[in-house]
Order: C-alpha cells, then structure tokens, then sequence
C-alpha cells in the first residue's frame, strides 16, 4: 500500500508538472497576423515550377506580377505601370514600376521578367507550366525553342521577350492574345531574379529558407523550410505599396485533419479554415461561414474511342465492348440526364458547391459585351439535355438500347479515393441503378489520383467511365475547350473523341483570324457541340466553404487567375 | 558477446539491402508515375522521366540509389518537394519522429510498470482491477482516438495544452501527442508486468529470498522484477515499431512536422525517392532497435548471454 501511495502520489507530481509547463504556450495572443490553416504543404516557392494551389498563393504573397487584380477583379497595374498593345496585338510593352525592389536591395526590372519567361521555357528546366508560354500565350518562337526538332531548339534568347532598358519590357507573340492581361497574374510569369537564384539553384536549395528567397511583394518569407508545417510570412518594409499594408504578416499551419482544424479555429489558433462538408451542417448559420468562389469543374468522362489498353477488333471497334457502348450518343445522354446533380451539390457535397449541367463555370470569363459567361448563356435552357430528367434520360436509355441491341449494360467507374469524389460517385451509381431500372449498372473502382490519372490519360485509355476534375488555367473559356481537341498536345485525357469540325472551330479561336465577338460566339459553339454530343457529363463546380474570424477582413478571394491575396486584408481590433 | 554483434549487424546491413530492393520493386509496380497529373500530357510525363533517369532500365536505377544510399544520399523529391534534396527534408523530421516516439515509449514504460506492479502486489483489489481496466482500454482503443478525445478536453475545452504541435513550445506541444501514443505501450506493459510478477512471486526462490528476511522494494525490484521485466523487454521492441507506425495518424491530428505526416504525403504522390526514405528509416530504427533489444537480454540476464556466446563459437 505503501509503494502505491508513493507512486500514485510521483504520477500527480509529474502530470501537475507538465500542464503547469504548458500554461505559457496554449494563450491567444493578439498580434496583428493573420492565422490560415492549409490542407497541403508548399510543395515549392519557386513561381517557375510550382503547380498546385498552395505554393502559388504563397508565392502570391511574396513576389508580384506585372498586373494585379483588385477586390472586384478588375486588371490593376503591379510591377508594370503601363501596358501598351500595338495595332496588331502582337507586341506589348510594359514599363516596369521605378520603386520596386527586391528585399535584397536590387530593383525589379524588366531583365527579371526576360529572366522568369526563359526559365519557364527552357527545355531543360522542363517546368510543368511550359505550355503557358509556349501554347496559351504563345511568345514568339516559344514553340520552336522547345522543339528538338527545330534549329531554335533550347536557344532563349530567341524567345519573344526582351528588356529594351531596365524599366521598358515588351513582349512579342506569335498570335494576338484576347486575355494577354488576366493571363499575367498566373503565378508562372512572375519575375525571377537571376543572379540572385542561379546560384542557389545549381545547390537546389533555392527558396528552402528564408536566406535562399527573394521577395517584391507586400510580403516576404521570415521563417521557413522545405514543407514546414508552420511557417510566417512578414510585412515586406521594401515593398512599394507597403503603406497600405496594415498587417503585420501571415502565419501558415498545415493542418490535414479536417477536425483538428475545426478545433483550431474555434480555439482561435487559426483565423480561417477551409470547411470539410461533413462538417458544414454545423457551421453553416454562423456569421463566420463563407462559401468561396472556386472553378474546378468536375464531370464523368467516358471512354468513347481510346484503344490503347483494350486493343481493336478486325473492324476497328475496340476490344472492350463497353467502349464501343459509349461511342453511342444516346447512351452517353442516358446516363447523363440520370443523375440529381443538384441533390449532388445540396445534399452529398454540402460545401457549396454549384450543380453544372455547364462546362465553363461560372466566374471564369467575362465576354467582349462585359458579361460574365454564364450569365450571358443559361446552361438549364441551352443544353436541356444536361440537365437531371429521369424520363427523359430513358428515353434515351430506350433509344441507345434499340440502336446497339444490347438492353442490359454494367460500365466501371473510376473515381480517386477522396472522401467527397468517393461519396459522388457512390451517389451517381445509386442515381443510375434506380433511373434505368436496373438496366445499367455502373460498378465503383477506386484507385489512387495519381493511378486514375495514369489510366485516364490519352496514351492509356484504360478506363470506360472517370469521374475527373479540371481547373482552368486562364480566364479564357479555352481552358476547357481545347481539352477535347484531339491535335492539341496539352490534352491531358483520354476519351479518344476524334473530331474534325471541332479541331477546326479551336483553331479559328488561336489563330487570331477572328474578332473577340467572333471568336466569343465560336467559343459558345464549342460547348455546345460537346454538350450536344454528350462527350462529357459535367457533374459540379467544386467551391469551398470557409470559416473566416468575423474580425478579419479584405482578404480578397479570385476564383482563378490571381491567388487569394492577402495585401488589403486586416484585423478589426 | 563481440563477435556476436558483428554477427547480428552483418545480418541486419543484408537485411536493409533486401528491404530497399523490395521497397524499389514495390515504387515502380505501384501504378502511375510520380508526375501523373491532369495538367501533364503524355508526352511531358515521358519528358519529365527522362529528366530524373526514370526511363533507364531497372537494374542502373537500383544500383545508383544503392550507391548513393549506402552515402546516405537520398535524392531528391519528386512531386511533395519538387527538387529538394530529401536529406534537407529529413533533417528535421527525423528528430521530431524520433524524440515524441522516445518520450512515449519512456512515459508508456514507466507508468506501465508501476500500474503492473502495483496490480501484482496488490492482487484482486480495486487496484488491479483498474489496471486490467487501463489494459484492456489501453490495448483496444487506437490512439488516434485518444488523441481526438486528449484534445478535445484539455487542449480545447481545459485549454492546457496547446491544440497543435508548436516549434515555439517543442515539448510541451508534444505532450498530448506523447500521451496518446502511450496509451497502447502502457496497457501492454502493464499487463506483461502484472502477468509475470505474478508468477515470479509465487515462485519458490521469492519464497527463499522472504525467508532470508529480504522485504520491501529490495525483495520487488532485486529479486522479483529483474526477473520479470525479460519477456517485458521482448514486447518492447515491437511495441517502439507500433508507436513510429501510430504516429502516422497521430502526426495528422496535432499537426506535428514528423517522418509520419510526410511518408503519407508521399505515398499519395508516388513519390519515390521520399517514400523509400522514409520506409527505409523505419525499417532501419526497427533492426536497430531488435539488435538493442537482443543485446539487452544479455545485460538483464547473464543466463542468456552465456549461452548466445556459446553459440556463437
């Protein structure tokens, strides 16, 4: 009993000792930064290699482009004061701002922008977002210098773009580019300075501290390491416009347990959160909710012709007989108009997310009469076919089964295993068993995203029906349009649709032979060739639900084109 | 007892080498490659192998990340960490892993033993019946879910500990952590210890040490717990592997920038060279810690040391 006593009694000293310890680090302390939770790590703090959404609103937050996008998306100027384009829209000059600097003293100039776009190109450093200066923007003699084939191969200093001086930039293209402006807030074409990150760069230990980055934004790295799960980002003194910085920085904390940083929020360790669905029910009266806007579109592509994996018959129909299914419009519309799409969004999502019976979302072009696309064409009335109608989606179940002969059909669906995808795709199986009667089935295969993609993607095909995502690049609707054209090499998906009549129309949209109304009405055509075709089933608009502390604001949200900027935002005190 | 060792790390540096070709052999049948992404054609992929010497055949890859393992060279990342070199990444990680793994292994050790002793000395009371309790707990619930319940109490609602790990406060943000992942240690050890001085007390020798007039915690901890605490040192072992491995999901909920959260980081991506990394440090803290717990043996019970060096002749 003795022993007992003693031990239990060291157990309470010890358990007394620790939470005494803790009781100087658990307390709020209010400072003026601004607390954000994120899912991810920064993969990479270099602008000319990063790919995902968390690196390029960090980078956001330390380096400027030549534009900038205020509250309300309007272009506003940035490093650039004045952007001028000549007659023929192939050549832009930009003067680059005189009191802009990096944090190590040496001014932004316009050598820094020639320096971003070589790196972006070069085909030796083979970054991911090559193709943004070489196909979208299309930079003179970009597509030659990453050619092997070309006598410019690997030569940047053929590249279209030059410093005349230090503060004088111009930009030459090989066709004019109707969103030149919205188009440089991408992350990729922000400035990079040479003989700061060369050096550095050959050690790769390039942006790995905050000793290794430079900054000219309105903030700068402070404290940081190569997937740190905290890290802070401070006011940048340097930074022209540092006056109207009112924060005194950013605090990141990578929290990946949806839960964990719920709690952390309401314990006000973190100011916002993105909003796991599952937990929006609870959160979903409160002041602090937001739904924010975002633009990936997700939709079921089916494998309409892509041969690679099954192999072909004699006659050239493919090996596996569901593919050759598919290849019947009828069907496609079937499955298509089965599902509740809004049930999707409401009740399986919860994250505000919208139902898309749309391929261009909402919020990701603004046409030549000022117009956000998706106003100026009403998805429910122009694609009907689109949209949830279960007699009408057997209609056409009828219809594909007279045609083909086959009245019982069963297709795979590959879907990646994320909580929210698994959950859509478990909700549309369902959805097509009870509209078809039972007459298609649709069996659920889940597999990894990196193993989904690998079988989606054109040179494999090895799927028949994905549930798939894509994110525009650009606010241009041929982010999405020349995703289905077969002779573009950017395609990255699999659906083997071969089509003539459509290649021609995304042709005429690049090659700069039609005016912005002219080429604004082909775009239109393009997405109602494919929705007529039912080459995809669009399915949601992914959003994200937030918490935001009610005492913070100006944080300005983009959908696309410029990352959440932190610049304007501050703490009501 | 040299030799033996020598023995011992001959197998377990043939054993790593085995690993890492198995490791290698399962990254490359994983399906996809670490650049499958919406954005990336065919084609750029193609490219993008060629650039880091994944289009050569199998063999010279394998010999070259041996090669450049056996320098401790791990590579560079991928995808989670596009071109940093992983030793960078480690460098932090690994210590991080390695000192909450410790402090739960001492915590779970410690209490787990004074909650068996004081079971075994106070044999169908209230007191071991609150130990078979805290085992059965112990061993049943995971620790993620101890570490969901510890931090909704006392970090949000008590507010005594910090909700998430800090590089501020290093040791008291990886209190929680360390608590639940001791959970499973102390149950175990709790159970091993009561089991064992149980037996050990009713033994015979116990019974001649008492009638030699030893008493007290002379007679528990000379006499009855040395003799207890061999099968204790064998579930320790595995029970050190079980924590690195728990901390995988308890690393996720506290946030804490350790070998856990980035192996899952990895394998998500396919990122090769940081999964290898990070599986090949597991399997290397699991030989050596086997090797201690074999070479310990020796130390707590002469028996076994006599008879391993006459084997090893």
């Amino acid at each position: 009993m003795k022993i007992a006593k003693k031990l239990s009694a060291l157990l309470l000293v010890v358990l007394m000792a620790c939470s005494f310890a803790s009781c100087g680090g658990g307390g709020e302390e209010v400072d003026n930064y601004i607390d954000i939770q994120i899912f991810t790590e920064v993969n990479t703090m270099d602008a000319q290699y990063a790919t995902d959404g968390t690196s390029f609103t960090v980078i956001a937050s330390c380096i400027e482009g030549l534009v900038s996008m205020d509250k309300d998306g309007n272009i506003i100027d940035a490093l650039s004061t004045e952007q001028e384009v000549s007659e023929d829209g192939l050549t832009w000059t930009f003067k680059i701002r005189d009191n802009a600097e990096w944090t190590n003293g040496t001014p932004v100039t316009a050598q820094d922008f020639v320096d971003a776009f070589q790196k972006l190109t070069d085909p030796d450093y083979n970054s991911d977002y090559q193709y943004m200066s070489t196909e979208i923007m299309q930079v003179k003699n970009g597509r030659a210098v990453v050619d092997p084939d070309n006598a410019l191969y690997g030569k940047l200093d053929e590249l279209g773009i030059k410093a005349v001086d230090a503060k004088t930039l111009v930009i030459e293209l090989e066709v004019p580019c109707p969103f030149m402006l919205p188009l440089l807030l991408f992350p990729s074409f922000y400035p990079r300075n040479d003989a700061f990150v060369d050096p550095l760069d050959a050690t790769k230990t390039y942006g790995t501290s905050a000793d290794t980055y430079l900054s000219c934004g309105a903030f700068k790295l402070t404290d940081y390491e190569p997937s740190a799960e905290t890290f802070t980002l401070e006011k940048n003194e340097k930074y022209y416009d540092a006056d109207k910085v009112k924060i005194d920085g950013l605090r990141y904390h990578v929290i990946k347990d949806s839960q964990s940083a719920v709690l952390a929020y309401e314990n006000g360790e973190v100011d916002y959160t993105v909003l796991d669905g599952s937990l929006v029910d609870q959160y979903k009266s409160s002041e602090e909710f937001k739904v924010l806007p975002g633009s990936y579109l997700w939709y079921l592509a089916f494998n309409i012709n892509n041969t690679k994996t099954f192999g072909t018959n004699a006659d050239g129909t493919c090996k596996n007989a569901n593919v050759t299914y598919l290849a019947n419009q009828n069907l496609r519309h079937a499955i298509s108009a089965s599902y509740d799409r809004e049930a999707i969004a409401n009740n399986v999502l919860k994250d505000g997310s919208w139902a898309a019976g749309y391929i261009y979302p909402v919020g990701l072009a603004t046409g030549p009469d000022g117009q956000d696309y998706r106003t100026a064409v009403n998805a429910v009335t122009a694609y009907p076919d689109t949209q949830y109608n279960e007699t009408k989606a057997y209609e056409f179940y009828e219809k594909a089964a007279a045609e083909l002969g086959v009245t019982d059909f069963t297709f795979e669906l590959i879907v990646e295993d994320n909580e929210a995808a698994k959950n859509v795709a478990a909700f549309i199986q369902q959805e097509i068993a009870e509209t078809f009667k039972g007459h298609i089935t649709v069996n659920l295969k889940t597999t990894t995203k990196k193993a989904r993609l690998e079988a989606m993607n054109a040179k494999n095909g090895n799927f028949e029906i994905g549930l798939t995502r894509w994110g525009p690049d650009y606010g241009d609707p041929m982010t999405y349009a020349d995703l289905w054209d077969y002779t573009t090499s950017s395609d990255g998906l699999g659906s083997g649709w071969v089509d003539d009549t459509y290649s021609a129309m995304i042709k005429s949209c690049k090659d700069g032979s039609l005016t912005a109304e002219e080429r604004w009405e082909v775009l239109k055509d393009c997405e109602k060739y494919i929705l007529d075709r039912a080459i995809i089933s669009p399915v949601y608009q992914k959003n994200d639900a937030s918490l935001i502390k009610a005492n913070v604001k100006g944080i300005e949200f983009h959908a696309l084109g410029l990352p959440t900027n932190y610049k304007n935002a501050y703490i009501e005190k | 007892m040299n030799k033996y060792i020598l023995k011992r790390l001959g197998i377990a540096a043939l054993t790593l080498l085995v690993i890492v070709f198995i490791l290698f052999m399962m990254m490359k049948l994983m399906p996809g490659t670490p650049f499958n992404d919406e954005k990336l054609p065919p084609e750029k992929i193609a490219s993008l192998m060629a650039k880091y010497g994944l289009d050569k055949p199998l063999y010279v890859q394998f010999f070259k990340y041996v090669v450049n393992l056996v320098k401790f060279d791990f590579g560079i990342s991928y995808v989670i960490n596009k071109d940093i070199s992983i030793n960078l990444m480690l460098s932090t990680r690994v210590p991080t892993s390695i000192r909450i793994g410790l402090q739960a292994v001492a915590l779970g050790t410690v209490i787990g033993l004074i909650l068996g002793i004081v079971a075994a000395l106070k044999h169908n009371t209230i007191w071991d019946n609150l130990t078979t309790v805290i085992s059965v707990l112990g061993v049943s619930v995971p620790s993620y879910v101890f570490a969901l319940g510890l931090l909704y109490v006392f970090a949000f609602k008590l507010k005594l500990f910090p909700l998430l790990y800090s590089k501020v406060h290093p040791f008291q943000s990886s209190l929680l952590p360390t608590f639940s992942l001791s959970m499973f240690t102390i149950a175990s050890i709790a159970r091993f210890t009561r089991t064992e001085m149980l037996e050990v007390l009713d033994s015979d020798y116990i019974l001649l040490v008492e009638s030699k007039g030893i008493s007290g915690s002379a007679l528990i901890f000379r006499h009855a717990l040395r003799n207890a605490l061999i099968p204790i040192v064998t579930v320790l072992g595995p029970l050190v592997v079980g924590l690195m491995t728990g901390s995988l999901v308890v690393e996720k909920i506290f946030s804490i920038p350790g070998l856990g959260a980035m192996t899952t980081a990895a394998i998500q991506a396919n990122d090769y060279n940081v999964t290898i990394a990070s599986t090949y440090i597991y399997s290397l803290m699991y030989i050596v810690i086997m090797l201690v717990v074999d070479i310990s043996y020796g130390i707590i019970d002469p028996r076994i040391r006599l008879a391993k060096e006459g084997s090893g002749e």
